[in-house]
């Protein structure tokens, strides 16, 4: 039962129709309505946001049981409102006027009590939206075949419903205050580390709620600096794949309006399996993973390799094929170094542009470039075939990487290891590797390196003290 | 406070790292001129001395508090005053030392991978490389050792399995009774090798708690282990003689290695594996060398103040730069200096001091 | 700052790319390959000849020869006969020395190999018999028989023949270094006794002509065919020898399967070192001339005829060493591995080692692929 007492004891609340009019001015979406609670009864004023809110619950979940109640006094009203008078399924009573904008900006409907100074805040979110579709990246096989969606909601639905279990907890945050982007942090209790949590929350705490628009700009605030080409986080869109990280002591956040689940920390070796992986067979799944990482080497140091083997250390290439490759290479006017660089180039604007266009001018497009960076560029000699080569096989190298994430900065490591080949041979290779090595090491995230197990740290290792991003 | 340790894993794989590039130049080169063809059994011999040394290592650092590695024992053991005076001459040492391993390093690449090539360029290099590890937590270089001594150890046993068939074994037996007497002068140049790994010691003041003596011990055996398979491999590819002529045999060696149809020669990817070793060595003697310049400036203390690892840089890159002109120095410096001060210091000097600090220890009561 | 630093370091790597200094680097289309480098005497210097292998497509290659005082001087001269920039010696297959080169002595060959960053040293080491390097190397204006094609060939067949072996650069080098002597493979430009095998117009012809005996680094001789699988036999190098075998009836022609050798020195108070050579040969017909090897009592007479004429090459490989007084077997390593050691001073004086020997073939001929008895001719009534 709801307490009237308390009420009478404390001051008169701060919300006013000319405040909360005066904040959502110039919001044409904004419906206000003035309605009795039965013949005779208390005037309410009742506000909502047109297209977040369901029409029908209004009506029938809020409108009419307050009408059937008949209450006379705002009182009244506040008192069976709060005991389940009004049928929504959840009432939050509201003080303040900042707190009541963003309960109606979050879909609520909110009926005012001007005499009292408050708000009863009734969730009445529309449900359109996107539904739950097969992922479109990490595309199953034989493992569940359920994304993540826009809203928050669903989202943690899903992860709910893998793990029904209460150890699961959700800790919820308004990023940039009330009423901006609500972000959820999500763990099992006694498997992530008290510590690991504490300092994400404090991250989540520091965000800037209106620049969370992309993936991007939400990894970017979650990653500990310094802020590097270098993945730090998982990111999936597969809530299977998310309630397993959680399971294996990472935290996991969801924010509304993004349809991916961010796993926290993750490490580069992680990055190389794929949920797909527990379906199969050990052996074949470690397969798998060992040729995604031979595939990742190729995509990363072939091309350096070519160039430095052709510039520095011919002697490595066998007769046969150092004969055709000079024979290829006789009329060809570019160093090197000058081909490799523009093929990658080159891939790179076809890739872009391939991602840019609709689907039908964007086989195009990939046609396109197919005859003019392929054939008609080794006929005309501006390129020798084996560099088209070369280069083909680094850039299905990076395609095979699950993360995009570690595939585009492959794509950008490995301008970088060319330029290196071309100045210094394999020694410059070896250098630039070391020097990539050096920097992967250096990255840790909540603690734990980027190269984590590879690196030797022991496991569970908690983050440094004060460290909180 | 960050917290900047290593584990006991990745202090392992350091040592074993940063002994890779002195083991090649005595591994056979400088041990098969003392003991000819009798080297492999030198290298036979430093197998139960590279325990015993580890052993002894470990014993040394065991009763080492947070943050105490070499130097601080030094300090401890000798008296601040002493003890500061000794940690400058072993910071200079490692000044020293890492000028002629920057110079060696380049004058390697030259010889074996980019002959008319400028060694200047291979210094600068590979002194950026170390610069940036010395800067940063000791911590990252542990990790990096993680991962580039299995990598190079992979290596070297591909290589090993290569170059098998080349073998005879008429090069290496039968011993003569001369042949086993400069066994000895043998493990002594084999042993200034491993001196390098004992010198990390000053670095176990940023190693997690708990005993070393396995982790010295398995370090030092490994390499040990790597230089009895380089004294058989080449000298039985070549025979002592021709060893002996050789600056760097393990080179000529993998000269004639091929892989049918995919590379037909594998020296300059083997001998750019060399950079991680470099790498790993270099950073190493940085970030000991910053350490013990900064204790005897200051005396124990937080990890030393980014000017001291510039300073320490540069003088490096100057001794690498002026130490010597010729290939030919080059070799004098390292079987006239750098090999004996090794030997000297570890198994003389280091042996001096701890006895000097239990005789005070035992004075006091 | 560190992003600074980054992006000064990955563009001062711009200015370095390809333009041969401080670090030298060559484009692949700047390069010459050469794949057989041939050396000869001129005066008191060298001549050195070389070929640049088959080309794709059947097209000319390069074959060029220029002097010098020394070699490195004579390949810096040869660079000016190349129309491309470089010659690029790193995929070199065959090292030819002439005989008057390798009479003065091998050693300025072995160490340039020895030194040189580009040349590998387990490439073969050839010795040409009564005729100049530059001959075979340069002298063959057909594609199809250019020296590296020509000396690819003659390996493979001496070697699977087992009439002599093709000791690398390496081989030689430490041979010399251990025991002072060292064996090389001859070739001759023309069969020894003046026939000219048909090989078509304008082709240069290459055989195998036994080994040249190296000592001390100078050429000391040469083994003809039967020393020459002599010491194969006794180094156990012996590949697919054919050995004709007289009969009353005729000829059986054997091959052989296999061969081992053990060399065990022994100290006899009497004799002094006693070199025993225990030979055990496998061989099978491959062809019967008016000879039925399947007929009884035959087999074991091939067999001992086949043990005789084993024994007969390995004495002769002995002897040769002998007389040369050079220790190409390395006996006198053996001796000290097995028996002891040598006399005092002989160890010092070099050359062949002071034993006697006894070598014992057991030979046995195992097959005849099927086919026991003579093959008829026709008309004539077939054998039982």
């Amino acid at each position: 039962m709801f307490d009237l007492k308390d009420q009478r004891t404390t001051p008169k609340g701060e919300v006013t129709l000319s405040g909360l009019e005066g904040r959502f001015a110039g919001c044409g979406d904004l419906i206000r309505r003035t309605l009795r609670c039965g013949k005779g009864g208390a005037a309410v004023e009742a506000l909502w946001l047109d297209g977040l809110t369901e029409a029908r619950s209004i009506s029938e979940d809020v409108i009419r049981p307050l009408y059937a109640l008949g209450c006379r006094s705002e009182t009244a009203l506040l008192a069976a409102a709060m005991d389940g008078g009004v049928y929504s399924g959840s009432v939050r009573l509201r003080r303040r006027e900042d707190e009541t904008a963003a309960d109606l900006c979050a879909g609520c409907a909110a009926l005012l009590l001007p005499k009292l100074g408050l708000a009863l805040c009734f969730e009445v979110r529309s449900q359109a939206g996107r539904g739950v579709e097969a992922p479109m990246v990490e595309k199953s096989v034989l493992g569940a075949r359920d994304s993540f969606t826009e809203t928050l909601r669903t989202n943690t639905a899903l992860v709910r419903r893998r793990l029904p279990v209460p150890a699961l907890k959700l800790w919820e945050q308004s990023a940039g205050g009330p009423g901006g982007v609500r972000v959820d942090l999500l763990y099992v209790e006694g498997v992530a580390p008290p510590d690991r949590v504490a300092a994400l929350q404090a991250r989540l705490r520091a965000l800037n709620g209106p620049s969370l628009t992309s993936p991007g700009a939400l990894e970017r605030q979650l990653a500990a600096p310094p802020r590097s080409l270098v993945p730090q986080t998982l990111h999936t869109e597969r809530p299977d794949r998310f309630a397993r990280g959680l399971l294996q002591g990472k935290v996991g956040v969801l924010c509304d309006g993004l349809p991916v689940g961010f796993l926290l920390p993750g490490s580069l070796p992680e990055m190389l399996c794929t949920q797909e992986d527990r379906a199969r067979h050990a052996p074949v799944a470690a397969a798998l993973t060992a040729l995604r990482a031979l595939a990742l080497l190729i995509a990363l140091l072939l091309p350096a390799a070519y160039v430095a083997a052709a510039m520095y250390h011919q002697e490595m290439i066998p007769v046969k094929l150092l004969t055709s490759v000079i024979r290829a290479k006789e009329e060809v006017p570019f160093s090197t170094a000058a081909e490799v660089l523009g093929m990658l180039l080159s891939f790179e604007l076809l890739q872009e542009a391939g991602i840019r266009l609709p689907d039908p001018v964007g086989q195009t497009v990939s046609v396109i470039g197919a005859l003019i960076v392929g054939q008609s560029a080794v006929e005309a000699k501006v390129l020798s075939p084996i560099v088209i080569i070369v280069v083909a096989m680094a850039g299905i190298g990076t395609y095979t990487q699950p993360s995009q994430e570690l595939g585009a900065a492959v794509r950008l490591w490995r301008f970088a290891l060319v330029l290196c080949a071309a100045a210094l041979g394999l020694f410059g290779v070896m250098a630039g590797l070391m020097a990539l090595l050096w920097r992967l090491c250096d990255t840790e995230n909540l603690g734990v390196c980027c190269l984590w197990p590879l690196c030797g740290d022991r496991p569970g290792r908690s983050p440094e003290k004060g460290a909180s991003g | 406070m960050r917290e900047d340790r290593l584990t006991r894993r990745q202090l392992g794989a350091l040592l074993w790292g940063i002994m890779v590039s002195p083991m090649i130049r005595q591994a056979p080169g400088g041990a098969v001129t003392a003991a000819g063809r009798g080297v492999w059994l030198s290298a036979l011999l430093s197998l139960p001395a590279a325990a015993l040394l580890g052993v002894l290592m470990g014993a040394l650092l065991a009763s080492r508090s947070p943050g105490e590695g070499l130097g601080e024992r030094l300090c401890r053991d000798l008296g601040p005053g002493a003890g500061r005076i000794a940690a400058g001459l072993w910071a200079v040492w490692f000044v020293f030392y890492g000028g002629f391993v920057l110079r060696a390093g380049a004058d390697r690449f030259v010889s074996a991978v980019y002959p008319e090539s400028e060694p200047w360029v291979f210094m600068g290099v590979m002194l950026a490389l170390a610069l940036m590890a010395g800067l940063g937590r000791l911590r990252v270089l542990g990790r990096c050792a993680m991962l580039v001594s299995p990598a190079l150890g992979l290596v070297f046993v591909l290589v090993f399995l290569s170059c098998g068939k080349n073998m005879d074994s008429a090069n290496l037996l039968p011993l003569t009774s001369r042949d086993a007497a400069g066994a000895l002068s043998g493990l002594l140049r084999l042993m200034s090798a491993l001196a390098v790994g004992a010198e990390a010691g000053f670095l176990a003041g940023k190693t997690e708690p708990g005993r070393l003596h396995g982790t010295f011990a398995a370090a030092f055996l490994g390499q040990a282990a790597l230089g009895l398979a380089l004294c058989v491999t080449t000298v039985g590819t070549f025979g002592p003689a021709m060893t002996e002529r050789m600056n760097y045999p393990f080179f000529v060696m993998i000269r004639s290695i091929r892989i049918p149809n995919l590379l037909e020669r594998v020296e300059a990817l083997v001998a750019a594996q060399w950079v991680a070793a470099d790498f790993l060595l270099l950073s190493a003697l940085l970030h000991s060398a910053s350490g013990a310049a900064a204790l005897a400036l200051r005396g124990p203390g937080p990890s030393p103040r980014p000017a001291v690892v510039w300073g320490c840089a540069a003088l490096m890159g100057l001794w690498g730069w002026l130490c010597a002109p010729t290939a030919l120095d080059l070799g004098r410096l390292g079987v006239g200096v750098v090999a004996p001060g090794h030997a000297a210091l570890v198994f003389a000097v280091l042996p001096v001091c701890v006895l000097i600090g239990r005789l005070r220890r035992r004075g006091r009561g | 700052m560190k992003r600074a630093i980054i992006i000064i370091c990955i563009a001062g790597m711009l200015p370095l790319e390809g333009c041969g200094w401080p670090v030298h680097s060559r484009e692949v289309e700047q390069l010459q390959l050469i794949q057989t480098l041939g050396c000869d005497v001129r005066g008191d210097g060298v001549t050195v000849s070389a070929s640049s292998g088959p080309q794709p497509g059947g097209g000319e290659g390069v074959r060029l020869a220029a002097g010098g005082e020394s070699i490195p001087a004579a390949i810096r001269n040869l660079q000016h006969w190349s129309a491309r920039e470089e010659l690029f010696f790193s995929h070199v297959r065959y090292a030819v020395l002439g005989e008057d080169a390798a009479r003065r002595g091998a050693g300025p060959l072995l160490d340039y190999f020895e030194r040189s960053t580009q040349t590998p040293m387990n490439l073969p080491l050839l010795v040409v018999r009564g005729g100049t390097a530059r001959e075979l190397v340069t002298a063959s204006e057909d594609p199809d028989y250019e020296a590296t094609v020509l000396l690819a060939s003659l390996q493979r067949d001496t070697e699977r023949m087992g009439t002599a072996h093709c000791f690398s650069v390496l081989d030689v080098a430490r041979r010399l270094s251990r025991s002072g002597a060292a064996l090389c493979c001859a070739v001759a430009a023309r069969e020894p006794g003046g026939n000219v095998p048909s090989a078509g117009e304008g082709a240069l012809p290459v055989v195998e002509a036994g080994y040249a005996v190296l000592r001390e680094g100078r050429l000391a001789g040469f083994l003809n065919a039967d020393e020459s699988l002599g010491t194969d036999l006794l180094l156990g190098l012996a590949g697919a020898a054919r050995y004709v075998l007289p009969r009353d009836e005729g000829t059986v022609t054997v091959e052989l399967r296999s061969a081992e050798a053990a060399l065990t020195p022994r100290w006899d108070p009497d004799t002094g070192i006693v070199l025993d050579a225990e030979l055990q040969v496998r061989a099978g017909v491959i062809h019967s001339d008016g000879a039925d090897p399947g007929a009884d009592g035959v087999l074991p007479e091939l067999e001992q005829a086949l043990a005789r004429a084993v024994q007969l090459q390995a004495e002769a490989a002995l002897e040769a060493s002998r007389t040369l007084e050079a220790d190409f077997l390395e006996l006198a390593a053996l001796t000290e591995r097995k028996a002891g050691g040598l006399p005092r001073g002989a160890r010092a004086a070099g050359g062949f080692p002071p034993l006697t020997w006894q070598v014992r073939v057991q030979a046995s001929v195992e097959r005849s692929y099927d086919v026991y008895g003579a093959v008829p001719i026709a008309g004539e009534e077939a054998a039982p």
